[in-house]
C-alpha cells in the first residue's frame, strides 16, 4: 500500500491536505478544492495525541523517564476515550452478530 | 467527524515540550509532525476499538460499475446495477449497455459485446464437428469460451479468435492495487470489521458473511449477494506534508484516506 509523501501531501492553512488529483504549480487547496482532501483528525483525540506525541519526542531526546511517564498518561487517557466511545455506541441500537 | 486543526495539535505539543509555538525551527516542526503522525496511528489502529470517527460503511460490488463513457476491452468484468448482475466484455466497446430489458421475454437480453458472468452452467463441451452461433458457450481444456461471431466446425477455442475466454465471477472486494486508483470513489480499506448482506446501521435483519483477506483484497463468501456492505476502518493517514509550495506540482497516490 502506498503511503502519502511530501509529493502527495502538503501542510496548508494549518491542516494537512492530500492531493487526490494531479496538480500543477500554483494549485492550492483554496484555489483548486476538488484536487485536495483535508486530513481529518478527530477533535476528541486531542489530549491523547498530544500526550503520546510528547512521549515520543521525549523518547527521541533520550529522556526515558519523562517519556515513560507521558506514555502512561497517554494510555490512561486512551482508556477513558475507549470508555467514552463505548458509552456512545451503547446508546445506539445494537444487534449481536456472528463475526467470522 | 468533528475535526481539529493540525496546527492546534502542533502548538499543543510544542507547549508540552516547553517550546514556543510561534518560534519553532524547521527541525522542531518536523519532529512534532513525525511524533503526531506516530501518535495518530497508535490511536487510529487501536486493536481494541472500532472508532466511529474513522469507520466507513459502503455498499460495494465485486467489479467496477458499468459506465457509458468507458472504453471496454475483452475480459473486463463490470457490475450492471440495472440487472443486478456481472458482465464480461467479449468484444471492445464503448457506450453499449451490457444488457437491455426485454419486456416480452421478461428478462435481460445480453448485448453482443457482453456475456453474463454468472450464467456459465449452461456450457457444453466443445465439439469439433459442430458449427457454433454467436453467443454459444463451451468448455475447452477446463476453461469457458463464448463465441462472439459464428464459428464453423473444427475451429477450436484458442485457435479461432472468435472464441473469447470468459470467467466465473470472482467475489473479491478490491483493496488498493498497484497502478490505477482502485478506490477513487471511496476511502481505502484499512481493516475490515465485517461484511454483511444488508446495511448494518439501517437494517437490523442483516447477516454477516464470511470473508478472508487475500493480500490487499477481501474474498467474500457472497452466497447469492451480488453486492455486499463492507464496514471498515479507513487507512490512517501519515502526517508528512511540508508547507505547500506554489512552484511545485503534486501527485496523488493509490491510497485514499
Amino acid at each position: 500500500m502506498e503511503r502519502a509523501t511530501t509529493s502527495s501531501q502538503v501542510f496548508y492553512d494549518g491542516d494537512f491536505w492530500n492531493a487526490i488529483a494531479t496538480t500543477t504549480a500554483g494549485q492550492s487547496p483554496d484555489t483548486h478544492a476538488s484536487k485536495w482532501e483535508v486530513v481529518g483528525i478527530p477533535a476528541d483525540w486531542r489530549r491523547e495525541l498530544v500526550t503520546f506525541a510528547q512521549a515520543f519526542l521525549l523518547e527521541a531526546q533520550g529522556q526515558q523517564d519523562k517519556s515513560q511517564a507521558a506514555l502512561a498518561m497517554g494510555n490512561a487517557y486512551l482508556v477513558e476515550l475507549r470508555e467514552t466511545e463505548a458509552a456512545k455506541l451503547g446508546r445506539r441500537p445494537q444487534r449481536r452478530v456472528r463475526v467470522p | 467527524m468533528i475535526r481539529i486543526k493540525a496546527q492546534e495539535l502542533i502548538d499543543d505539543v510544542a507547549r508540552a515540550m516547553g517550546w514556543d509555538p510561534a518560534d519553532l525551527d524547521n527541525w522542531q516542526t518536523a519532529d512534532i509532525k513525525a511524533a503526531l503522525s506516530r501518535a495518530l496511528d497508535l490511536v487510529w489502529t487501536d486493536r481494541t476499538m472500532w472508532w466511529a470517527e474513522v469507520m466507513e460503511e459502503r455498499r460495494l460490488a465485486f467489479a467496477d460499475y458499468w459506465s457509458s463513457t468507458t472504453a471496454y476491452t475483452q475480459g473486463v468484468v463490470v457490475f450492471f446495477p440495472q440487472s443486478n448482475s456481472y458482465w464480461q466484455c467479449i468484444s471492445s466497446v464503448t457506450g453499449a449497455e451490457p444488457a437491455t430489458y426485454n419486456v416480452g421475454y421478461d428478462g435481460w437480453e445480453a448485448s453482443s459485446h457482453w456475456y453474463q458472468c454468472d450464467s456459465l452452467d449452461s456450457a457444453t463441451t466443445w465439439d469439433p464437428g459442430t458449427d457454433y452461433a454467436s453467443g454459444a458457450l463451451v468448455t475447452f481444456d477446463g476453461e469457458f469460451y463464448v463465441a462472439n461471431a459464428s464459428i464453423s466446425a473444427g475451429n477450436a477455442p484458442g485457435v479461432s479468435a472468435s472464441w473469447v475466454k470468459v470467467v466465473q465471477l470472482d467475489p473479491v472486494i478490491r483493496g488498493v492495487s498497484g497502478g490505477a486508483r482502485a478506490n477513487a470513489a471511496r476511502p481505502s480499506i484499512g481493516a475490515v470489521r465485517w461484511i454483511t448482506d444488508r446495511r448494518p446501521s439501517e437494517d437490523a435483519g442483516y447477516e454477516a458473511l464470511e470473508w478472508m483477506k487475500s493480500g490487499e483484497d477481501y474474498r467474500v463468501n457472497a452466497q447469492d449477494n451480488m453486492v455486499v456492505w463492507v464496514s471498515y476502518r479507513r487507512v490512517c493517514p501519515p502526517l508528512v506534508g511540508d508547507t505547500w509550495d506554489a512552484t511545485k506540482a503534486y501527485t496523488p497516490i493509490n491510497t485514499r484516506y
